[in-house]
């Protein structure tokens, strides 16, 4: 055992230097978080004459009175938010378990060919005005939930990071279950599925996170559509124009006649959007590890 | 042989059928996310045909007049190319320069420190921030770097001293930037060496201490050697990227700001104010098309030196 005792000066001094540097940069990414979160309940005037502040001069839950008022844009836009990140990563861990699991299987002829098809996409892609001039002119994707969901089922990191650990499942499993009669299906059902759960689960949050924080499709695509603006995309608009929610009559009833604490709304609007992201993150951090790790492992 | 089994029409549907009898429950599984690909990367592939068109929304793709290479030369010779492509390698080589030193710094650092409750803590928090958005960011950085009401400024009132309007300063925008960019995904990087850093066998370490070797020979002879692979192999597929910009983080922290633009301003960000703001169609396509091609050779070129470097390092 080493302790610390057995170390030199020199070694101390920097290692009493180094944990400081890391605390300092750990208390920097936590501070905005605070500022933001203070600001939040902070009264608006006092928070235009003091700025942002971590601890409330003066407490006030009025901007969250406003923003969540009956059935207020950011109520709409949660429901959105909640719908789009449930159907999207089920819909796409079910399309990529299908693919990376035929891609796992030495049996499928078509295999080499199917695997350049998805790397490739990681090595090319036409950029951004192809793909807006053809999900808006072919598959007309403009003002649709679907826009929200089905582009960002694209992700070929994904399904290798995927594949790669369902290569992993030793073959004789596969061939005992292909043996006793079980179709492909039951096979990949019965026998796949739970060995990579895991990865799966890893996977399946990788979706579920980069729906919840989704802004650029709505962008994109939702222009005169604000029942689809997803909590991120409202966020942004209310940052860029906080007056963009007087537009709603049960926001302006909430006010009633006073004018709207704009720099308030736009805290609690960005609490409101990472508050479900702080409440699972003990959770799933070890997931997000795990596939990191399996991602670095191979490259 | 092959005079006895003539190919007939009857002999190749047989085989067809023989073939999907084993093959047909593959295709289906990959037929999702292989339409997916097709409608969302291969077909706009096809759609690169716009950087030679002068598009017309009630035309079409096809319909569209030819151009020639009238958009590419529209955009090379404007200022904004060597501009836009200048700021995208740069910031991204700051980008990964200065996130890869701060997180080998930090794993190296974390790996001699005994107490896991200081490890687990420090990654821990350090990671939270790779979970937001650029949008939440955008937000937090008003909170430290607004004129008036920021973290900075209420600092530097509080010592008398005189303001700073970050937004009227462009050049310090790419250290900025950087800032921003380690702040959101240094944690993840130190997770990563991290990990690599758990499967030292602590044999080595104690060979080393008996030896004789201090704690900087340990750094240098020991763990450094044991990163290396890593580093290598994650610098090289960063450096495969360096052609591409991150348009949404620059709409969210950027955006309007134009007196910014000259320090701030890479290519898919010009790629998308082009084509959203002043509804031109065949230059930011054009700027595309230039952008995958070198990108392409960028990324092949990165894979090719990984596997050089490193057998099962490459991408694929």
């Amino acid at each position: 055992m080493k302790g610390i005792f057995d170390r030199t000066i020199g070694e101390r001094i920097y290692l009493a230097l180094g944990s400081l540097i890391m605390i300092l940069f750990a208390a920097v990414c936590i501070y905005p978080i605070l500022l933001v979160v203070g600001s939040s309940f902070t009264e608006e005037l006092t928070l235009i004459r003091n700025g942002y502040q971590i601890i409330p001069a003066k407490f006030s839950l009025f901007a969250y009175k406003i923003i969540l008022a009956g059935n207020s844009a950011m109520v709409r836009a949660y429901l959105v938010s909640v719908i789009v990140t449930v159907v999207g990563t089920v819909a796409s861990v079910t399309a990529g378990v299908m693919i990376a699991y035929a891609l796992s299987r030495r049996d499928f002829r078509l295999r080499g060919f199917f695997n350049l098809y998805v790397v490739f996409t990681l090595l090319f892609n036409a950029g951004l005005v192809p793909w807006y001039i053809v999900n808006v002119t072919i598959w007309h994707l403009k003002n649709t939930l679907a826009a929200l969901i089905m582009p960002n089922m694209v992700n070929s990191f994904n399904i290798l990071l995927l594949c790669n650990f369902m290569k992993t499942i030793p073959e004789e499993l596969i061939e005992s279950a292909r043996i006793d009669g079980a179709s492909e299906f039951r096979t990949a059902a019965a026998i796949v599925v739970p060995v990579a759960m895991p990865a799966i689960a890893t996977i399946g949050l990788f979706y579920a996170m980069n729906y919840w924080n989704d802004w650029w499709l709505a962008l994109m695509y939702i222009d005169n559509a604000p029942q689809l603006y997803p909590i991120q995309y409202l966020l942004r608009t209310i940052v860029t124009n906080a007056q963009y929610l007087t537009q709603n009559s049960s926001t302006m009833a909430m006010m009633g006649g006073t004018t709207l604490p704009a720099e308030g709304v736009k805290m609690a609007a960005c609490v409101l959007a990472i508050g479900p992201l702080i409440i699972v993150y003990p959770f799933v951090q070890r997931f997000f590890v795990r596939g990191l790790t399996l991602g670095a492992i191979k490259g | 042989m092959n005079t006895l089994r003539l190919p007939t029409q009857k002999n190749y549907a047989a085989r067809f059928r023989e073939y999907m009898k084993s093959q047909w429950p593959f295709l289906v599984m990959v037929f999702p996310y292989a339409f997916l690909l097709f409608m969302f990367i291969y077909l706009p592939m096809g759609g690169l045909v716009l950087a030679f068109k002068n598009f017309h929304i009630d035309q079409g793709i096809w319909g569209s007049p030819w151009a020639g290479w009238q958009n590419f030369e529209f955009f090379f010779n404007s200022e904004y190319a060597w501009r836009a492509t200048r700021n995208t390698i740069l910031l991204n080589l700051l980008f990964i320069t200065a996130n890869h030193l701060f997180a080998i710094f930090c794993a190296v650092t974390l790996y001699e420190i005994r107490s896991k409750w200081f490890r687990k803590g420090i990654q821990s928090i350090t990671f939270f921030p790779s979970f937001l958005s650029w949008v939440v960011i955008a937000v937090l950085s008003l909170g430290i770097f607004e004129t008036d009401r920021g973290s900075i400024n209420q600092f530097l009132t509080m010592l008398h001293l005189q303001k700073v309007n970050w937004y009227s300063w462009p050049e310090i925008w790419p250290a900025l930037l950087t800032f921003i960019y380690l702040w959101k995904n240094a944690g993840t990087l130190i997770v990563i060496y991290v990990a690599s850093l758990t499967s030292i066998n602590p044999e080595y370490y104690e060979a080393a201490k008996i030896d004789g070797a201090d704690f900087w020979q340990r750094v240098r002879h020991v763990t450094l050697p044991h990163l290396a692979p890593v580093i290598v192999v994650l610098v090289i597929m960063a450096l495969g990227n360096v052609f591409r910009g991150d348009v949404q983080m620059m709409l969210a922290i950027v955006n309007e700001k134009s007196q910014l633009y000259p320090y701030t301003d890479v290519l898919d960000f010009f790629v998308y104010r082009s084509l959203m703001n002043t509804f031109d169609v065949g230059m930011p396509a054009a700027v595309g098309l230039y952008q995958s091609c070198v990108g392409f050779v960028l990324v092949l070129a990165a894979n090719w030196l990984a596997r050089r470097y490193q057998k099962d390092g490459a991408l694929f």
